[in-house]
């Protein structure tokens, strides 16, 4: 399918791709950092203590923008996972007003968690609410990659849910979906 | 009929955990079942990091945390964490009463009731050898989990190090912590003998776990039903004080018996440590503003 | 309660059946069960809620191992050992299958969920095993049992929850966890031996016998595998890092092996991170839709009440142990293994006290039993990752995987009669 907003999804997934990036790297670093304290403890010098502060809190909230903000890119991919068993034997005719329900329930769900996730901002910017780590880290800021990455994905789910409602309501007996789960 | 849940983070067998239950139980007794209070122990309904907002959210009317964990909110919150300013349970009791109402008006703020607060244990040191001398803690890796316990052992000149909790064992015993800063009741609790051998009773600090409510459904209840939970928390708050005492007894006990060697601080490892401890005060003061102050003068007139 | 129940169990089926996607489908059950069932203001829960469950220190572990699996896919990795492996398990029926079993064996030891290990494991060998011809439902069934062991092998995350949940020994229980997890291993070994004898015509015929020397030679191209091995767990148990930080680890030498492989390019490196996100992504809002079907759950009281009334009747310990293994793989089929070892253990834990059952032996029961929720259907995380890697449904996976239901159901039968199996070590270890 043809999707108007492919680019904005794609960089979504690079936004997600560069979380996990800096995820590995924050690690990698911290885990070098004992290498070298070993090195110098075996040496007699003292620790060099190179520390990562708030690691596990930043890799926490890295870890947000890594799941949320390729939901868009994984939806057009087909990545998510759903149960066809039943459904793809239909006829090409009923299977689009199916795909249409499953459309319809799926993008009202993420449009209503898009809403109270933008609640759970405003709240948390209202309130001035901190993370509870070593670092002071605002709440907003992981929150509104979160809130980017449902906001992208309803996006996506709206999109597809025109198309199909386009042909359910133009020609639904040309309908054809590949449930293989690969693109 | 009213029925509260009530999420908390520790397990059923935490004198906290009990402590709370008991609470609720005797809430429905005082109320005639009128109130129920629904606990659900080890962060099976909400996470730690999510009780208290969800408490001001009115997504739970209620909820229990380790007051600390607010330290980045505010700093009159971990006022329970400065090492030493109270540093047994008499003192501790007095700090509490000094701090009390600064703590009560910050909260409300937030349109949350604090019903009552108990303490931990007092926080040790544990560790893998015997610690004697401020110099024993020169380039230990000790676990930071709190700026407090980042702080001091910086102060100490030891090195600090991040250990999640479920990972601390492993830590130990692969050598990426030497030592940790808690209570002998968490170290009974998670069998502390199995990754280490010694711990040292400094009574650093004596945090705190405090019991909260929304104001809002508070203030819905009747005013009878409202007196009957205050009252409860009153004698909540009474029973667990005395149950933390027990508590730091009884897992003392439990560590000798599992052969822990269990020693007081030397004298040259105290003052060592209360130096750091008054640099730290100086420092709290300095991120609490007018507010620590107060806080500070009302404890010392104690 | 009941009402309750069977409103739930109809509505994950309407969905689930009509090809609504997993996590909405189970974020729409959440819904309906807060919003039909409580006074929970649900969509400030559901926002909550999914937030709390996705920054999760211990979860960073799980994308990067599905990265890693991403990398050494593209490099020639998987490829190499098997050719290496190969001349080796000619005479072993079943041969290269074992290697499934081995390898979710050895991932284990460096994984503590079920889920990265199937897709880590699952990338490499499942296209390397189809196109050897192997019979592709056992390809996958091994695949689906073996990947559970990540749940019972140290480090285990659920073991630690357990342990935390009920004051237990972690370092105890993962020690437990050692002889289980080689009970199971041999115990799937056994079935693919057996499997391979009883059907001689569909295990691809064997390929000429080579010489000794010819052998050793190439069992040079395991070299890279095991070093990456050895790498990732001697990382965790030489100090330098964390089980959740060797997940990392393992992605930087998975780098730097196919780097020296030439297999990394700029393209390829790329591929891989979007491949990444694209998996991680899938089961990250899986468990974030299964987070908030479990506060829903926590609200409703459903699991709870069901364990207190299982407590009511107060059973001999056989008689309450085969009830909860029933009560346990029910409960496993519609929440995941986590939700319900939290929901359930404040009611459980006086039960079986009473009852006089060792907790740590419990908690290795628990995982076993939890083991065997991964790949019951319609709610399996195994299920959902192979559904991903070969765009089969899950209910043919679920088939795929039924024998090695059955062989985890024996496990558990072997410990209760024989529950040294679970406790010699730890016992070994206090009497040290
Ligand atoms: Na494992
Ligand atoms: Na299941």
């Amino acid at each position: 399918m043809h999707y108007r907003l492919r680019p904005l999804y794609t960089f979504g997934a690079f936004g997600a791709a560069a979380c996990l990036v800096l995820i590995c790297s924050l690690i990698t670093l911290q885990v070098l950092g004992r290498l070298l304290d070993k090195i110098s403890a075996w040496l007699g010098f003292d620790n060099v203590g190179l520390v990562i502060p708030g690691l596990s809190e930043i890799s926490g909230f890295l870890l947000v923008g890594a799941s949320f903000l390729g939901l868009a890119y994984t939806f057009i991919h087909n990545g998510h996972i759903r149960v066809t068993l039943l459904i793809s034997h239909l006829s090409p005719k009923v299977r689009v007003f199916v795909e249409l329900w499953c459309l319809s329930l799926a993008l009202a769900l993420c449009a209503y968690l898009s809403v109270y996730t933008f609640r759970l901002v405003e709240d948390s910017w209202s309130f001035n609410e901190m993370s509870y780590g070593l670092l002071r880290i605002p709440l907003w800021i992981p929150q509104t990659v979160m809130l980017t990455g449902v906001a992208l994905f309803s996006l996506a789910l709206f999109e597809t849910w025109l198309n199909r409602l386009i042909q359910a309501l133009t020609h639904p007996s040309a309908f054809q979906i590949d449930d293989s789960g690969h693109e | 009929a009213t029925s509260w849940d009530m999420p908390t983070p520790y397990g059923d067998r935490t004198f906290h955990t009990v402590n709370i239950r008991a609470f609720a139980d005797d809430v429905s007794e005082r109320t005639g079942g009128d109130l129920t209070i629904n606990v659900h122990s080890n962060g099976s309904l909400i996470g730690h990091a999510e009780i208290k907002n969800s408490v001001r959210r009115g997504i739970v009317p209620s909820g229990e945390l380790i007051m600390s964990r607010l330290a980045n909110e505010n700093a009159i919150f971990d006022v329970d964490s400065v090492p030493f300013l109270a540093s047994n349970y008499d003192e501790a009791w007095a700090l509490w009463q000094a701090s009390k109402e600064v703590i009560t008006e910050e909260l409300a703020k937030q349109r949350i009731r604090l019903l009552f607060a108990v303490p931990w244990p007092p926080q040790g040191l544990y560790s893998q050898k015997e610690l004697n001398d401020v110099s024993d803690l020169r380039n230990l890796k000790i676990r930071a989990y709190n700026l407090a316990s980042e702080r001091l052992s910086q102060l100490v000149h030891a090195v600090p190090t991040q250990i999640e909790v479920p990972d601390i064992p492993t830590a130990f015993s692969t050598g990426r912590v030497d030592a940790m800063m808690t209570s002998p009741a968490t170290g009974a609790d998670t069998k502390a003998w199995d990754y280490l051998s010694h711990f040292n009773h400094t009574q650093l600090w004596i945090p705190k776990n405090m019991v909260i409510v929304n104001e809002q459904a508070f203030s819905r209840l009747s005013p009878e039903v409202q007196q009957a939970v205050l009252d409860a928390a009153e004698a909540a708050e009474k029973r667990g004080w005395e149950m933390s005492q027990a508590e730091t007894q009884s897992a003392i006990q439990v560590l000798k018996d599992n052969g822990i060697q269990v020693s007081e601080p030397s004298e040259a490892l105290s003052s060592a440590l209360k130096e750091s401890g008054d640099i730290m005060t100086q420092e709290w003061l300095e991120r609490a503003g007018a507010q620590g102050q107060a806080i500070l003068q009302r404890y010392a007139a104690q | 309660m009941l009402l309750m129940m069977i409103v739930l169990t109809l509505a994950l089926f309407i969905f689930l059946g009509s090809g609504v996607w997993v996590a909405f489908s189970l974020l729409a059950l959440g819904w309906i069960g807060i919003s039909q069932f409580t006074s929970i203001p649900v969509g400030d829960m559901m926002a909550s809620d999914i937030w709390s469950a996705s920054y999760s220190w211990e979860l960073t572990a799980l994308p990067m191992f599905i990265w890693m699996g991403e990398i050494l896919f593209r490099s020639r990795l998987a490829e190499d050992m098997f050719t290496g492996l190969a001349p080796w398990m000619q005479r072993i029926p079943g041969r290269l299958l074992h290697t499934n079993v081995v390898g979710c064996g050895l991932f284990a030891a460096v994984s503590g969920s079920s889920a990265a290990t199937c897709a880590t494991m699952g990338k490499m060998t499942l296209p390397e095993l189809t196109r050897r011809g192997y019979d592709e439902r056992l390809i996958i069934g091994t695949l689906a049992g073996s990947a559970t062991l990540g749940l019972l092998i140290p480090p285990s995350i659920i073991l630690i929850v357990f342990a935390v949940a009920t004051d237990q020994s972690i370092a105890r229980l993962f020690m437990a966890g050692v002889f289980p997890g080689l009970m199971l291993i041999s115990l799937f070994a056994a079935y693919l031996v057996y499997w391979s004898w009883r059907y001689p015509d569909r295990v691809p015929a064997a390929d000429a016998e080579i010489p000794f020397k010819e052998k050793l030679y190439r069992s040079r191209r395991l070299i890279p595998m095991m070093a990456l091995i050895i790498g990732v767990i001697g990382s965790i148990y030489g100090g330098l890092a964390s089980p959740t930080e060797a997940a990392a680890v393992g992605v930087v030498l998975s780098l730097i092996l196919a780097y020296t492989n030439g297999a990394l390019t700029w393209q390829s490196f790329s591929d891989a991170t979007l491949g990444a996100v694209k998996t991680s992504c899938m089961i990250a809002f899986i468990l974030a839709g299964a987070s908030f079907l479990t506060a829903a759950m926590g609200f409703t009281q459903i699991p709870s009440q069901l364990a207190a009334w299982i407590a009511t009747y107060d059973l001999s310990p056989f008689m309450l142990l085969a009830v909860l293994t029933l009560f346990f793989i029910i409960m496993g089929c519609f929440l995941d293994g986590i939700s319900v070892v939290v929901l359930t253990t404040s009611i459980m834990l006086p039960m079986v006290e009473a009852a006089g059952i060792d907790l740590i032996w419990f908690g290795i029961y628990l995982v076993i039993v939890v083991e065997m929720s991964q790949i019951t259907p319609p709610v399996g995380f195994n299920l959902f990752v192979l559904q991903g890697l070969t765009g089969k449904n899950i209910l043919q996976i679920a088939y795929a995987a039924l024998p090695f239901f059955f062989l985890m159901l024996l496990g558990v039968i072997l410990i209760t009669l024989f529950p040294q199996i679970v406790t010699f070590l730890p016992e070994a270890m206090s009497n040290r």
